[in-house]
């Protein structure tokens, strides 16, 4: 399915005192599939443009194109409704909107609401539950009985109910331990290697970006700033750091060691990236000593 | 030792016939110590910073704030006048139509007279960066200025202990520094007591000490350095190792020991230099 955006702008408040520009000048084209990741500092318009991916804001000027969908300024809700279905919006602290009484009644919730038989929709729910990592023993539980990392896998179960075709993601990791952490992300790698979903991920960590995403995308003042794969953004440390970013600390290390031992070192993101480069250079080392 | 908080064999349970939250929690905090709690969600890290404030009572036992119990409610006022907390989502924490409004907020209740409630608002803002908002409506901050606006608020309190309840988690890289620059600088020119919960353990190493919570129960306490010794420990708490505790780990796997625990990068790099020259 077709993601994109072009030339869009968006203002709050046009005409009043309190105008203010959030996002303008934006050109962005995902690919289906992708795993972007949007990474910019607090209040660089990342809320803002990933709100118009799925039409919840309309662009003051330029244009959005979800699907067969193209969204202008002058757009009516009602054909919104579909667009809302194929692009499914994770929040932040999305287990704050958990409300019914169990987990199969919440994660259904939404299909009911776009015509889906109950049939049909409890079938889903339990496939989504599954997806995210739960067993059906849960959908008769209360969804208030969960862990918080358990809640907000029910939350994201509700949004995968929708079959949607994208998933955004904002800062979906935010408030979970380490572990915690990186088992929500390796779901939602799973969930784009195999649903094939593209993922689009609103992220402050600069080692979740460049583990996970294919692109990235970086937001400054309201517009694209820089976007690229993880080795073309996170070779210009200085670029990153002018907009309140930051590299990842593997990055940071092999740069370290590189002014080190006095030699160029080759780019590693991983963990496992950065043993492999310290073996050989370990093993070169004691080339030259010998 | 003479403690600015004394937890005193503190047991903690949400329901009566519930698990307990906390068990047998026994922690000194002499004024200015930065202390860092870590530990897996749920492992009481958050129940045991509510109970600093009076905001839960102690089943068994007893917190002390400088001297004063806290569940003795003619001390609730005094004690979380000097206790100032700052949550993890700054959305559950806001009141006024106006970030300036909002810090206003808490000094009004305190009666705090009006021309040193502008001067400490002003001040408040200028440590964390928010002067230029200070006109805004909190509801149209992102979420990292809001935190910045809340830990502002608790600062014009002028308290004695911040407790930070992840308080940084949902900043940017830089943002998260320059807040924890601004508390840094609190603890050590005003002798603020720090009490920060945290996930990030490249945090918690800078820390004066750090204990570890696992299900309830304190299972480590001490140095930062000490503390890393025992990654085993830690990986059973639920906590994933500092990366470059985490690169010794697998470089050890591939046959390449290096003598001592490297908890930051430069310790790595000089590890891995001293190491190639003795191969």
């Amino acid at each position: 399915m077709e993601l994109s955006t072009k030339r869009l702008a968006h203002i709050y408040g046009k005409g009043t005192p309190k105008e203010r520009r959030a996002v303008y000048n934006v050109s962005i084209d995902v690919p289906p599939g992708s795993f972007y990741a949007i990474i910019g500092h607090t209040g660089s318009g990342k809320s803002t443009l990933i709100q118009h991916l799925n039409g919840l804001l309309k662009p003051t000027s330029g244009s959005v194109k979800i699907g067969g969908t193209t969204i202008h300024p002058d757009e009516k809700g009602k054909r919104l409704k579909e667009v809302r279905r194929q692009v499914g919006m994770v929040f932040q602290y999305p287990e704050h909107q958990l409300f019914e009484e169990t987990i199969e009644k919440d994660i259904c919730f939404g299909p009911r609401n776009f015509d889906v038989s109950e049939k049909e929709a409890k079938r889903r729910a339990k496939d989504s539950l599954k997806m995210v990592g739960l067993g059906e023993e849960f959908l008769q539980r209360s969804p208030f009985e969960l862990s918080g990392g358990q809640m907000r896998r029910v939350a994201i179960a509700g949004v995968l109910a929708m079959k949607p075709e994208v998933l955004i993601l904002d800062e979906p990791t935010a408030g979970l331990d380490p572990r915690g952490r990186r088992e929500m992300m390796d779901l939602f790698l799973s969930l784009q290697q195999e649903q094939n979903i593209t993922i689009i991920l609103v992220t402050h960590s600069m080692e979740d970006a460049a583990r996970y995403a294919d692109q990235i995308i970086v937001m400054s003042g309201g517009t694209v700033y820089m976007e690229g794969t993880r080795t073309e953004i996170f070779r210009q440390g200085d670029k990153l750091q002018a907009v309140g970013l930051d590299i990842p600390e593997s990055t940071r290390f092999l740069q370290s060691l590189q002014e080190r031992f006095g030699i160029s070192i080759q780019a590693g993101y991983t963990e496992d990236e950065v043993v492999e480069i310290i073996e050989r250079l370990m093993k070169a080392g004691m080339h030259n000593d010998g | 030792m003479k403690g600015l908080i004394i937890v005193h064999d503190v047991s903690f349970r949400y329901e009566d016939e519930g698990p307990y939250r906390l068990a047998n929690i026994n922690l000194t905090v002499p004024k200015g110590e930065w202390l860092s709690i870590v530990g897996h969600n749920g492992s009481g890290k958050s129940t045991l910073a509510k109970l600093l404030n009076g905001l839960l009572l102690p089943d068994e036992g007893t917190v002390r704030i400088g001297g004063k119990r806290t569940d003795q409610e003619r001390h609730l006022w005094d004690i979380r006048k000097q206790v100032g907390m700052v949550f993890q989502n700054p959305d559950n924490q806001f009141v006024g139509t106006t970030v300036k409004d909002d810090i206003a907020f808490g000094l009004e209740n305190n009666g705090v007279p009006r021309e040193e409630m502008i001067e400490r608002i002003s001040d408040s803002l200028t440590r964390v960066q928010m002067t230029e908002y200070e006109n805004q409506e909190p509801h149209q901050l992102s979420g990292g200025q809001k935190q910045r606006v809340a830990i502002a608020g608790v600062l014009a309190q002028k308290p004695d202990v911040i407790v930070l309840d992840e308080a940084t988690s949902m900043l940017d890289p830089i943002g998260r520094k320059e807040v924890l620059q601004t508390i840094r600088e609190l603890n050590e020119q005003d002798g603020i007591t720090v009490l920060s919960i945290t996930h990030d353990l490249e945090e918690a190493i800078k820390a004066d000490r750090m204990i570890v919570m696992k299900q309830g129960k304190m299972v480590a306490s001490g140095a930062p350095k000490d503390v890393f010794q025992n990654t085993d420990l830690l990986l059973a708490a639920g906590l994933e190792l500092p990366f470059s505790l985490t690169i010794q780990k697998k470089l050890k796997e591939k046959g390449i020991h290096l003598p001592a625990p490297t908890l930051t990068q430069s310790e790595l790099v000089d590890a891995l230099w001293n190491y190639q020259l003795n191969a």
